[in-house]
Parts: C-alpha cells; structure tokens; sequence
C-alpha cells in the first residue's frame, strides 16, 4: 500500500515531536494506544487562558499514526480548548487521505487529543482545590 | 494443537485440491479448486500460529457476548510506552550484550502471556466464564504491544 504524499511529508519531517515536563500545571498529557496494532501515542497540550499555545507528540507505530499525530499538534496550536474538542479524526482522514485499514489511526489522534485536555482539565481543577 | 497431525492434514488436502492438479479439469472445477484452496490456506496459517488462532478462536467461544476489545492490564499502556522510548536509547547507543538481554526478556514474557492463552483457553472451553473470556481478549490485546516491541530489534 502506498501512502499519500502528505503521509509522507509528516513522516519523514514529524513535526512537533519531544515532551513537556509531565507534572508542569499547563501542560496536559494524552497517552492512548490502538489494540489492532499496538501502536502507542503520547499528545503533550501547553495551555494558557484556554487557549494551545505548544504541542508535542512521540508515536510508536506505523507511517499513518506518526503522521496524524504529527498533523494533530499542528491543528491543535492557537486553539481554545473547546475549538481543539471538536476536531474529528474523519478531518485527519480526509486531510492525509488515509485509506480504510488506517481509519484507526486517526482515531488515536482524536482520542489523544481529548484525553490531554482532560488530563489538563482535571489537574488545573486539582490545584485549584 | 498436534501440530504435527496439522501439517500432514494440510499436505492431504493440497493434494487433493491445488489448482496444479486440476489444470485440464473444466473451468469450473478450476475455479472451485483455487476457491478451496484459498480456504484451506487462511485456515492453515491461522491455526499454526498461536496468536492468531487464539484471535479467532475467542469470538467463537464468546458468541457475541460483548468483550471490551480496548482493555489492557493496568498500568500496561504506560509501562509500554517507556520500554517503547528506552528501546530508542539502547537501539542507537547500547551495548550489543545489553540489546541481546533486552530482548531475550521480551522474547520471554512474550512466551509466557502466549503459554497464558492455552491454559485460559482450556478453561473457558469447558465451562466458559465471562471473566476467563475478558481475560484472554486483554491477553491478546496486550499481546501486538509486546509484538511491536519485538519487531523492533535487527534480526
């Protein structure tokens, strides 16, 4: 199978790869992995007012899931948390032209999303108690 | 599984159905033929190799009763994401003896979660308990993540 040229733009120049210091307040980290294949994904937010200032990510897995978590820190930067919520995997689809048997790694881009905003969420809310 | 009685079956029926066998045979016992023979190989590879005879089998034996196909032991993603990253050090930088450890321990546990799938299988085969069911689809899912890992050292 071949991948799209812009598969192969993110995964031969990932952008956005390293990590923010985990226990950092602004920051909020998603850890997810796809059980078909047992790729793993880590999607580190740096947020201040709401809003993404940085990204990073580190995948462990094929071409299609470097490249949309790669993509994923690009579209998530200068996002409100709530604009980030609402980014679809089918956009991450449609924006590599992912064929069918890689749908699931747009999938873990989606959901690392949401699991590091939650992760800030819950942590902001902790140290505000 | 008598792997042994396996591939004597497989010989068996190659025999009898490979397309080689049938090519002055009318059209139709051509097509049947190579039909069969596509079945008879999917079936061959998947009940010789373990993992994947386990992957197909469980579904059988859960008749559609609903397993969590994401679940994974606790702790168990981020246990490997670290070895993921520290695989990236010792792979570019660490001495061969220590690579060669790494990975016959990985090759080890590996073994033993798939040793794990027969003894669970036995017993969800005689009485089937929801739990033993869960327990060998999170074994399974757990298993592509060590297959990964796996996959990473040269051969």
């Amino acid at each position: 199978m071949a991948y799209s040229e812009k598969v192969v733009d993110h995964y031969s120049a990932p952008r956005n790869v390293g990590s923010f210091m985990k226990n950092d307040d602004a920051v909020g980290t998603g850890l997810v992995g796809a059980p078909e294949c047992g790729d793993v994904m880590k999607l580190q937010i740096k947020v201040e007012n709401d809003q993404i200032v940085d990204a990073k990510f580190k995948t462990f897995g094929c071409g299609s899931a470097i490249a949309s978590s790669s993509l994923a820190t690009e579209w998530v930067k200068g996002k409100t948390l709530d604009e980030a919520m609402t980014i679809r995997n089918t956009e991450i689809v449609e924006e590599l032209s992912l064929p069918p048997v890689k749908i699931h790694c747009s999938v873990l881009a989606e959901d690392a999303i949401k699991a590091a905003i939650a992760d800030y969420k819950s942590r902001s809310a902790a140290s505000a108690d | 599984m008598d792997l042994d009685l396996l591939e004597e079956r497989y010989q068996q029926l190659t025999v009898e159905l490979h397309p080689d066998f049938y090519a002055n045979a009318s059209k139709r016992q051509q097509q049947q033929s190579e039909l069969a023979s596509t079945v008879l190989n999917r079936a061959y590879n998947t009940l010789r190799n373990p993992v994947a005879r386990a992957n197909d089998l469980l579904p059988r034996l859960a008749q559609g009763a609903a397993l969590d196909e994401r679940q994974l032991p606790s702790g168990f993603l981020m246990e490997m994401f670290g070895l993921q990253e520290s695989l990236d050090e010792l792979l570019e930088s660490g001495i061969p003896e220590e690579i060669a450890q790494t990975r016959t321990d990985l090759t080890e546990r590996h073994a033993t979660l798939i040793s794990g799938l027969a003894l669970h299988f036995a017993e969800a085969e005689a009485t089937a308990p929801p739990s033993t069911l869960q327990t060998l689809q999170t074994d399974l899912n757990a298993e592509r993540y060590l297959h990964r890992l796996l996959e990473r050292f040269p051969v």
